[in-house]
């Protein structure tokens, strides 16, 4: 999903730009990428398009929060400097402390 | 010592019980829910949006591969940039395993992006995932479900 005003007008989770904007401030001079997920439909050749989700939507899609939810402390998300793409994390981190 | 309540097996097991109690609520109202995704009505898809795979160009049909059902992955790497976004790659580390499975039960599963095919292809190998990731050419896949009640899909 894209929320950049010259690749297509901006709405993202069922918000137009000035939803976005009366929720966070933030939307007002950012643009750029969003996640999403779609479902769709075949038959023949007629293709339905049958539900997406952004955002919090597909939380339970991102199966690292599903473990990190049993796991004692939880996601502990509020600070994210531990995350990183799975090949760039240093090799000296991920040890037992 | 932790700061956290301890206690004995039998209080957790009890607390434990109590839990299980609102999981199982939760696991029943999250199946009611998945029923009720599925009783949304179908929108036909209008729009001939056109995507860059590694197979070729293809339609939104195309990406079916013949199967009946098909997810979409919208991940989140821009033209500009020369590797995906963090979060999106997690989310995919978490669902690439899964394909397989999802194939064998009618439903195909396309990851696309706005980047240029070459990157996309190039991220995929150095993530080690063997998933199937298209460009959106021509329309940004983005579709709206209808607010005011009238049948629409797909915007540009």
């Amino acid at each position: 999903m894209t929320a950049d005003p010259a690749v297509a007008p901006v709405e993202y989770n069922y918000k137009d730009q000035a939803q976005l904007e009366a929720e966070n401030a933030a939307w007002r001079d950012w643009s750029g990428e969003q996640p999403g997920m779609s479902a769709f439909a075949r038959d023949g050749d007629d293709v339905f398009h049958t539900y997406s989700a952004y955002s919090r939507g597909f939380d339970g899609l991102w199966t690292m929060w599903q473990w990190l939810d049993r796991a004692p402390l939880g996601r502990n998300d509020g600070d994210m400097s531990w995350f990183h793409r799975h090949d760039q994390y240093p090799a000296t981190a991920g040890a037992p402390s | 010592m932790t700061d956290h309540k301890t206690g004995t097996r039998q209080e957790w097991l009890a607390a434990r019980l109590e839990l299980l109690e609102a999981e199982k609520a939760l696991t029943r109202r999250s199946d009611e829910l998945a029923r009720q995704r599925r009783e949304l009505p179908w929108v036909r898809v209008e729009k001939d949006y056109r995507f860059a795979t590694e197979d070729g160009d293809a339609s939104l049909r195309d990406l079916f591969g013949g199967r009946s059902q098909m997810l979409v992955y919208h991940f989140m790497f821009d033209p500009d940039w020369d590797e995906g976004c963090p979060s999106c790659s997690a989310v995919t580390d978490g669902f690439a395993g899964s394909i397989p499975h999802f194939e064998h039960h009618d439903v195909a599963f396309v990851v696309v992006s706005r980047a240029p095919l070459g990157k996309l292809v190039g991220y995929k190998r150095r993530m080690g995932w063997d998933v199937r990731w298209g460009l959106v050419v021509r329309q940004q896949l983005q579709l709206r479900l209808p607010r005011d009640g009238r049948s629409r899909s797909g915007t540009s």
